[in-house]
């Protein structure tokens, strides 16, 4: 892995990843003794074995019920505890990850990583005040955490604190600057503070980072009106057009072949993996640009011990939608088997990156 | 509550409304202070109003068809023209398909009495719209004959009433040609061409059909639930143009009104630009939403893009539900508010003058932390307080009714929003300091205000999703500031003056308002216009822009405050009253 900042902000990251993933090695907490009267150690190893290989599969409710005995077992078990939190978080239990998470920090309110996703949860509560103190308070003690800066960013740009907002976000693409949301986000601090020069400055560093950016080029359009270059936001308005037309149609195309998923899901519930496989065959047949499915196929492939057709399809998965998080995450694992740990490393980021603090989804 | 108590109400009334307000009603000397703000209390009037048999029925059976979550809607009218706010409350039913035996539950009309109750008047008016699976409504007086005609959106082919003026109606759908026939939800009547004939604007949803039934939830836990929009096609909107023979034709997309994608809810006409004819917004659901800008010609041109104001801050498509526009920062243009689902935020969009793109100022404006975990419907900008701005309020109620099974932070009844503006466009949510019922938990959809006891406050009344209707009364509104009401008689543009523009001046104050039909969600306001004045008692003038292909703008002033006036284009003030007294 790269790291962006100093040492302290670099385990912090592998932390924050970790903490996103699981089935990384744990901190020095993790390795304590047991507490008097717990099991033996062993049996923890196993939950959370078992735990890590569920989260792997995107099994978050049988990850969470794991991760679950795992932090009853240890309750000081930092890894488990936000792990379990992200678990909450996949299966839409909000209130219960915040919950954890902070009779967890009551304990340990050195621990960055939990605080993190904690401000991941008040986000989504939207309780941006109490995110933002969450993000500065890790940033207190670890200055140099791109996505604490980012999202402190993002939090205090929603909560009209432009000139924090500023502060961070800048920060954000000095420590990284190919994070295209870091700059589209700058890019909106200074369209709310009309400053219209370094907003398209901004919006167009965004989509030069990534050229698909659809709020940067809906955004920069709306700059160059501002700022009477009518030529050039007609160009970005047909760009945004392309784009966006593309998205939606996606979207709807999801939700069809979600609906058409159906026999190919109680396949998968019933274990019986060939005849789901041959579901999402067929349905790659009628729909042969949508990532999702490839990245299903490449799941039931490992599942079903054929890592090469597996490597294969999650590479097309990838390549069919960068911003697809769960084929990152299958292809680090293969790379990491295959032996080579920088592309490991590389999907990992990538995973975890995607996994920051979410936009705003459907309620459905 | 007024300082005169409306007439017909009988004194023992008068006094429990005193009391429960806490304090004696201030008389007109003593409004406009910040505490007579503080006790503007909106109470539920529901069942002494007569209300309380209202139930929304959606059909549901457990099978979860994709209809049963979007209607319904209620209109205020005055369809027997005494000056008081009649109602219309739009049902659903049993689900199509099913059968409807007599006594099925139906839409209603109810006459208002003029003492604060209301009477059924469905069977007698004929407007029961009893075979169809009803979605919203609309009124207007598109004959110009003096009286009021309602249009009841379908899923499947929708009804227009006409307005015999003797109390009943008579369904002229097929002879006028209004029948649409597709999934209708919100619809609107303006005169798009200024010809001084009303023409009808109906958004149509999804392609769903019964026999469409896709699966959605949970297949582990063997749970359906009901499907997104996405789960289906959208569907192109009508617009129908008035030939002024009692017959209409369909002119949409030969007049650029052309979204075939579209999955249409809330619709408004606004003049977004100030060029005195009619725009159109549309709300889509998960897909954008439309701006058309009128070109005056009889046609329209899609300039959603170059405004801005289809998507999120984001340039995301959301759920857009209702909508309401209006001048809400005080400076002349009007602005929009679109409702929207859970973790979208409602979005304010701040017209910066008519030209260029609004500005997205939901999180500015405060009305984005707040709306984040609520699914947004109705919603009106109407000035609560009489304090000279415009408020918001909103129903709010999320579309699944097992969405707790998914979310420990989303629940299916939701509470209302009540935002209080400061005067620039910022805003502060008091819902649960003005009654009851905003603290409360329901399934809010439609949402419509009107003045219906004409005591110079503007109350609200709230249609549910398989629920009871909730009817608010304003209490203390008139008492926190002083207002003027309007009701615009066009003679030579359309009779209900639909698309005129008032501009009120009063204390070196102005504030705008265009006379329109139906907005919010599936449903219509009190077409009269009522303006708060604060502590203005005296209006230096009235200027009305009449809507008509040669702009003709009349002026009259100065008058006193706290009245009811109607006025003919051409003539002034032709009637007036005071409060508790329906002007005619």
């Amino acid at each position: 892995m790269t790291c962006l900042g100093s040492a302290r902000a670099c385990a912090v990251v592998t932390a924050l990843l970790c903490a996103g993933l699981s089935g990384c090695a744990g901190d020095g907490r993790d390795a304590g003794p047991p507490a008097p009267g717990a099991p033996p150690a062993e049996s923890l190893q196993t939950i959370l074995a078992h735990a890590d290989a569920a989260f792997r599969d995107g099994d978050y409710l049988e990850a969470q019920n794991a991760y679950e005995q795992a932090v009853q077992i240890d309750p000081e078990q930092s890894r488990a505890t936000t792990n379990l939190a992200t678990c909450y978080l996949k299966n839409r239990m909000v209130k219960r990850a915040g919950d954890r998470l902070r009779t967890f920090l009551a304990r340990h309110p050195e621990d960055a990583v939990a605080r993190l996703v904690l401000a991941r949860v008040l986000v989504r509560q939207g309780e941006l005040a109490g995110a933002a103190d969450a993000l500065r308070e890790v940033l207190r003690t670890h200055p140099d955490v791109v996505m604490a800066h980012y999202n402190l960013g993002q939090v205090a740009y929603r909560s009209r604190l432009y000139d924090e907002a500023e502060e961070h976000l800048k920060r954000a693409v000095e420590l990284k600057p190919d994070l295209p949301d870091a700059h589209y986000t700058l890019g909106l601090t200074y369209l709310a503070l009309k400053r219209y020069p370094e907003a398209i400055a901004s919006l167009e560093k965004a989509a030069q980072v990534d050229p698909k950016h659809v709020g940067a080029r809906f955004n920069l359009a709306n700059a160059y009106v501002r700022s009477g270059r009518m030529q050039e936001a007609a160009k970005q308005q047909a760009v945004y057009a392309e784009l966006s037309g593309r998205s939606k149609s996606q979207q709807e195309k999801e939700v069809q072949i979600k609906a058409s998923s159906v026999k190919a899901i109680q396949y998968m519930l019933d274990k019986k993996y060939p005849e789901a496989l041959a579901e999402y065959r067929a349905l790659a047949g009628r729909f042969p640009d949508h990532a999702p499915i490839y990245s299903s196929m490449g799941q039931l492939l490992i599942l079903l011990g054929r890592r090469d057709e597996a490597f294969e399809a999650l590479t097309r998965a990838t390549g069919l939608d960068p911003k697809l998080s769960d084929p990152h995450y299958l292809l680090a694992g293969l790379y990491r088997e295959r032996g080579d740990q920088q592309a490991a490393e590389r999907e990992l980021t990538t995973f975890a990156a995607l996994e920051a603090i979410p936009e705003g989804k459907s309620g459905y | 509550m007024a300082a005169s108590s409306p007439q017909g109400r009988p004194a023992l009334y008068v006094a429990l409304v005193i009391a429960s307000l806490g304090a004696a009603a201030p008389g007109p000397g003593e409004r406009a202070g910040a505490s007579a703000v503080a006790r503007v209390t909106f109470t539920d009037a529901t069942l002494p109003a007569g209300l309380g048999s209202v139930v929304h029925v959606h059909g549901g059976t457990g099978r979860k068809y994709y209809i049963e979550t979007v209607p319904p809607g209620a209109c205020w009218l005055d369809y027997d023209r005494d000056g008081w706010q009649d109602i219309y409350f739009v049902q659903s039913g049993p689900l199509p398909g099913t059968p409807r035996p007599a006594g099925s539950p139906h839409s209603r009309l109810f006459r208002n009495t003029g003492n604060g109750t209301f009477v059924d008047m469905t069977e007698k008016a004929g407007v029961a719209n009893a075979s169809g699976y009803g979605n919203g409504c609309t009124v207007a007086d598109y004959d110009n004959d003096g009286d009021e005609d309602l249009y009841v959106t379908n899923f499947g082919p929708s009804i227009l009433y006409r307005n015999n003026g003797d109390g009943t109606f008579t369904d002229v759908t097929e002879s006028a040609g209004v029948k649409n026939g597709l999934y209708a939800t919100g619809a609107a009547w303006a005169d798009y061409d200024n010809d001084g004939r009303l023409d009808l604007f109906v958004a149509n949803y999804v392609d769903f059909t019964m026999d469409d039934q896709k699966f959605c939830g949970s297949v582990r836990a063997n749970r359906r639930s009901y499907c997104h929009p996405d789960a289906y096609g959208g569907l192109p909107d009508v617009l129908y143009h008035n030939e002024g023979n009692g017959r209409f034709k369909e002119v949409a997309r030969a007049s650029g009104i052309w979204d075939p994608d579209g999955k249409g809810l809330g619709v408004v006409w606004l003049d977004y630009d100030l060029d005195g004819d009619q725009d159109l917004y549309v709300a889509n659901d998960a897909t954008p939403n439309m701006l058309y800008r009128n070109n005056g010609n009889g046609r329209f041109t899609d300039v959603t893009a170059l405004a801005g104001v289809c998507c999120s801050e984001d340039g995301k498509p959301q759920s857009g539900m209702g909508v309401d526009a209006g001048d809400l920062d005080g400076d002349g243009w009007q602005d929009l508010f679109v409702t929207n689902l859970s973790n979208e935020t409602n979005e304010f969009y701040r017209n910066l003058g008519g030209k260029g793109p609004f500005s997205v100022d939901t999180y500015p404006a405060g009305l984005g932390e707040v709306s984040l975990l609520m699914t947004g419907w109705g919603t009106d900008m109407f000035d609560y307080d009489n304090d000279g701005d415009l408020d918001i309020v909103v129903t709010n109620g999320h579309p699944m009714d097992d969405i707790e099974l998914d979310s420990d932070i989303i629940t299916y009844a939701e509470r209302p929003f009540l935002f209080e503006n400061d005067g620039r466009g910022r805003f502060a949510e008091v819902g649960r300091e003005r009654g009851a019922y905003f603290g409360a938990l329901d399934v809010g959809r439609g949402l419509a205000t009107a003045d219906y006891d004409n005591d110079g406050d503007v109350d609200l009344v709230v249609a549910t999703s398989n629920r009871r209707v909730t009817l608010l009364r304003n209490d203390g509104g008139n008492a926190a500031g002083h207002f003027i009401t309007l009701r615009l008689e066009g003679v030579r543009c359309n009779r209900d003056a639909i698309g005129a523009r008032v501009t009120v001046r009063a204390s070196g104050h102005s504030q705008v308002r265009e006379v329109r039909s139906a907005s919010s969600y599936l449903s219509q306001n009190d077409m009269r216009l009522h303006i708060g004045l604060g502590e203005a008692t005296q209006i230096d003038s009235i200027e009305i822009r009449w809507p008509a292909k040669v702009k003709k703008v009349e002026k009259i002033g100065p008058v006193a405050a706290d009245q009811f006036l109607v006025i003919r284009e051409g003539s002034g003030i032709v009637a007036k009253s005071g409060p508790g007294i329906a002007a005619r």
